[in-house]
């Protein structure tokens, strides 16, 4: 018996045999004669590939004999799918559960979200949207590079700079490269400019007086805030369209996921593994991750 | 051919499936089909661009991004392990935090400013087609063998054999499918445009040409000035078309003139080029002549000076009395090491060597092909542009943090080996301009405005005219500069009888190091042809006095070991100066670049040691100083 399994000859004839049942089977359900049908848009596609390819348009002949060839692979495609030779074809398999995934990308694009939605995403991750806290200040500068102790200079000045008029107390310090007065400025952009360790510097600080001194990468700076507007919630309609950005950059994921789930639900994976080969504590956790809820 | 990236464009997708889209919709009961009307008006924000209230005429703004980063289109990128795309690409760099493609998050310290998303045009969307076994790539003994490696999840020796077959010009396919490089492109112009923000983030619409020619880098980063509407017909120029810059720059031309549009060319790595990125002859062998000098540096205005894959200043071998030559260097053969490097090779890798070379080709053919600025930029093909020490996501996804990464091989061949610790977190470009827009900026790079940095934000001015005196320091000296002079990338000229002066300026950036130096390097040519060069220390911190041969000696090292903290008071917070160059002869064409040295500081490998208990070899350098190069300034006798 086991011989004859091994002939090539008979292998032949059973897939043949197999063949022949099998689109008998698949004939009796459907004995109308099925339908190929070339329209211009077909014809266009084909064109404008050949032309991408070869930068001219396809001779007559050319496009005959590649419509022929497409026209032999749609029925062999047909038929091959008439005798379920799809199945268990990993490439396929990966193919066509791929085009589940980017097909649940463009629900997650065809379904806009209401305002209300947006309105919704947004109160529920308010800290994403926050409006930095904006400053108007002047800083005084104390530098490393021309002090012994910078540190020390600053705290001393800072003790009568309080009694000054501002154009005196500006006087003060040392010369850099870097705006004395921020007008107007957000904490984003100061933290640019100035650096985080400053920028953290000027939450505690009070408006209206000399404080410091506050440290940089820079040196020590003391600084007068004149007018200070704390981190808040940005306002819904000057973030939409980023609100918008993260809801469907989310949105993507999630639907992917409740696609599966919803799959899933109607699905019973069972691990069932005898084999001495993998340790029985790796099985347990297979059954409790794989087959889940 | 390939249905999957047909359906990666929504509105294909949805003609063909529109039925099952219907079902699905309803089944994840998404029942809410009132469509969002005042979203039309998310595009209208997007178009209005932020001028400034008052132009004082010049650049006033410094701004940082990475003209030359790679995503997952990129075939290596995607067979190194690279998951993540153009979306993750933009959204770190403008700041948001992501997962990597190993599963850690990631964010910038900062944000950028700018990004070129800078994929091959060679093999768009291959890797993909690997990785789905798409049937035309499979007729091809490589393309099944690199499928098969691939879902045996050996993706990296995949890329690896796929990079030197690609190298060597050994392909058994034509790599570029241009039904696949359509949709690729498509994907790359539509995340552009998404994202890019005028006042406030520039997305550039890019790509990288990856000549190479037997292994020896040629490599050009495309940049785009326009939008969509020119640049997205213009499918991106392969290496599969010419390995030959002179047909990409045909190219270039050809996209110009059809469009009205503007683009220009960066290359990068001479460093694996063994010899053959700056050469005294065109790559065809023949002589150079006016016209091929002036098509050169028409379309290739910058060289990107530093970068992952080495630092590309100088060699010591080019320049023996520059201490601070050798910097983070790669010597050790071509991209693929098929070929290992010889000296003479050297003199057409760095970017030094030829900006001299360009002054001798000038004197021959009329014309400085080699009269380029520079940028840095990080070619990381993590789709994470990466450049700080302290937070370096490598090379390549395979390479993301880890205890082991440092260890991996890089390239290896049967003649020398690059691991992974010579890789060096390097770096961004820095772009003197009024507005964030595509155009402030990119005009901006093709005059020359521009610095490179190894990762740091230091901001480095540079000026060069006749008349500057330390006076012009005191006051408004960015407006003097400007008013008396030129600023980097310009050009001075008829000098006789005067002798140029400079001003020269650097502000650290306060999260990293002080800094050491400033240096000016000069180049020049004598009457006899004979190229020469030599570093000033023009101002530097402390009170180190310059020895009779002109050296100011080494600022120290003040990193803990076992901590990764230093001292920044060994150096300065700011270093200015005006300079007069000693040595000034009229009558010989010369440039001026400025180098800026930082103080030592942890490198990458040194954080590692740190966080993953990486057991480091000996050989592995544990600190680094970070530094800038700006564009020089030009002087011509007439």
């Amino acid at each position: 018996m086991r011989k004859i399994f091994k002939e090539p000859l008979l292998h032949f004839i059973l897939i043949g045999a197999a063949f022949f049942l099998l689109y008998q089977v698949v004939k009796s359900d459907d004995s109308s004669e099925d339908f190929i049908t070339i329209d211009e848009s077909d014809l266009d596609e084909i064109v404008s590939k050949f032309e991408m390819q070869w930068k001219r348009p396809p001779t007559e002949e050319e496009l005959t004999a590649i419509l022929e060839s497409r026209v032999e692979q749609e029925i062999f495609y047909q038929e091959a799918l008439k005798m379920n030779l799809d199945h268990n074809d990993e490439i396929i398999k990966r193919r066509l559960s791929q085009k589940m995934q980017f097909l649940s990308n463009d629900i997650s694009s065809l379904v806009e979200p209401t305002s209300e939605e947006l309105k919704e995403y947004y109160q529920n991750h308010l800290n994403r949207y926050m409006q930095d806290a904006t400053y108007s200040l002047y800083q005084i500068f104390f530098s490393p590079d021309l002090r012994e102790d910078w540190h020390g200079d600053a705290k001393m000045a800072l003790e009568d700079l309080n009694g000054l008029a501002l154009e005196e107390a500006l006087k003060n310090g040392d010369p850099i490269a870097l705006p004395q007065y921020f007008e107007n400025t957000s904490s984003f952009h100061i933290q640019r400019q100035m650096g985080d360790e400053f920028t953290k510097g000027l939450i505690d600080l009070k408006v209206g007086k000399w404080q410091g001194p506050i440290r940089s990468g820079y040196g020590e700076h003391l600084v007068f805030i004149e007018k200070k507007e704390a981190e808040q919630s940005a306002p819904f309609e000057e973030v939409k369209s980023k609100v918008l950005e993260d809801f469907n950059f989310e949105k993507q994921k999630e639907v992917k996921a409740s696609i599966y789930d919803e799959f899933k639900s109607s699905y019973k994976v069972e691990i069932d593994v005898q084999s001495d080969a993998y340790p029985d504590e790796f099985i347990e956790k297979l059954k409790v991750d794989i087959e889940g809820a | 051919m390939s249905d999957i990236w047909d359906n990666l464009n929504p509105k294909c997708a949805m003609k063909k499936f529109i039925l099952s889209v219907t079902a699905i919709a309803l089944l994840v009961a998404c029942s809410n089909t009132e469509t969002n009307k005042e979203e039309d008006s998310k595009n209208e924000a997007k178009v209005e661009a932020k001028t400034p209230a008052e132009s004082p005429g010049y650049a006033t703004k410094v701004y940082f991004g990475d003209t030359h980063l790679h995503t997952e289109l990129s075939m290596d990128a995607g067979a190194f392990g690279n998951r993540i795309g153009l979306d993750e690409a933009y959204r770190f760099a403008k700041g948001e935090e992501v997962t990597a493609s190993s599963g850690l998050t990631a964010k910038l310290s900062r944000p950028l400013d700018f990004l070129v998303a800078a994929d091959h045009s060679d093999g768009m969307g291959l890797f993909q087609a690997l990785f789905n076994k798409d049937e035309w790539i499979l007729e091809y003994d490589q393309g099944k063998r690199w499928s098969k490696m691939i879902e045996d999840g050996n993706g990296a020796e995949a890329a690896i054999e796929l990079i030197k077959a690609f190298s060597q010009g050994e392909m058994d396919f034509d790599p570029n499918n241009p039904e696949l490089q359509r949709q690729v492109w498509d994907m790359t112009v539509d995340a552009a445009e998404k994202y890019n923000e005028p006042g406030k983030f520039t997305a550039f619409i890019g790509y990288e040409w990856t000549s190479l020619i037997a292994g020896n880098n040629l490599h050009r980063v495309v940049i785009y000035r326009d939008d969509e509407d020119k640049a997205r017909g213009h499918i991106p120029y392969t290496n599969g078309q010419s390995s030959d810059p002179e047909d990409l720059w045909t190219d270039l031309e050809n996209y110009e003139s059809e469009t009205d549009g503007k683009v220009l060319a960066i290359p990068h790595n001479g460093n694996l080029s063994n010899g053959i990125m700056f050469m005294e002859t065109a790559d065809d062998g023949r002589a150079f002549d006016k016209a091929y000098a002036d098509r050169r540096i028409q379309w290739e205005p910058l060289y990107e000076i530093t970068q992952i894959k080495g630092d590309g200043e100088t060699h010591p071998f080019l320049s023996p009395n520059d201490e601070f030559a050798d910097y983070e260097t790669w010597d050790f053969g071509n991209l693929d090491l098929s070929a290992v490097k010889t000296e003479e090779m050297l003199n057409g890798e760095y970017g030094r060597s030829a900006l001299k070379m360009g002054l001798k080709i000038k004197s021959q053919v009329g014309t400085n092909p080699y009269k380029f600025g520079f940028i840095g930029s990080t070619d990381s093909h993590t789709s994470l542009a990466t450049a700080e020490d302290n937070n370096f996501y490598g090379k390549a996804s395979n390479v993301e943090p880890s205890k082991e990464r440092w260890n991996h091989p890089f390239v290896t061949s049967e003649l020398a080996s690059i691991m992974t610790w010579q890789t060096v977190a390097s770096g961004y470009a820095a772009v003197w301009a009024n507005d964030n827009t595509r155009e402030s900026l990119w005009d901006a790079m093709k005059r020359k405005e521009t610095y490179g940095t190894t990762g740091s934000r230091m901001q480095i001015r540079f000026f060069g005219g006749w008349d500057y005196a330390d006076a012009d320091m005191n006051d408004d000296w960015v407006k003097n500069g400007y008013d008396k002079g030129v600023p980097m990338g310009g050009d001075l000229s008829d000098g006789l009888d005067k002798t140029p002066s400079f001003i020269v300026h650097a502000l650290m950036d306060p999260e990293f190091g002080s800094l050491d130096r400033v240096q000016i390097v000069k180049g020049w040519m004598k009457a006899d042809g004979t190229l020469n060069e030599k570093v000033y220390d023009v101002v530097w911190a402390g009170e180190r006095q310059m020895d009779d041969k002109g050296k100011v000696s080494s600022v120290g090292n003040t990193v803990n070991l076992e901590d990764g903290s230093w001292d920044n008071s060994i150096g300065a917070t700011e270093l200015s100066k005006v300079w007069t160059d000693p040595d000034f002869n009229p009558e010989l064409e010369a440039f001026y670049y400025v180098r800026v040295i930082e103080i030592p500081t942890p490198r990458w490998t040194l954080h590692d040691k740190l966080r993953y208990g990486a057991e480091l070899s000996d050989e592995v350098p544990l600190t680094t100083t970070q530094r800038g190069y700006t564009s020089p300034i030009w002087y011509s006798p007439k």
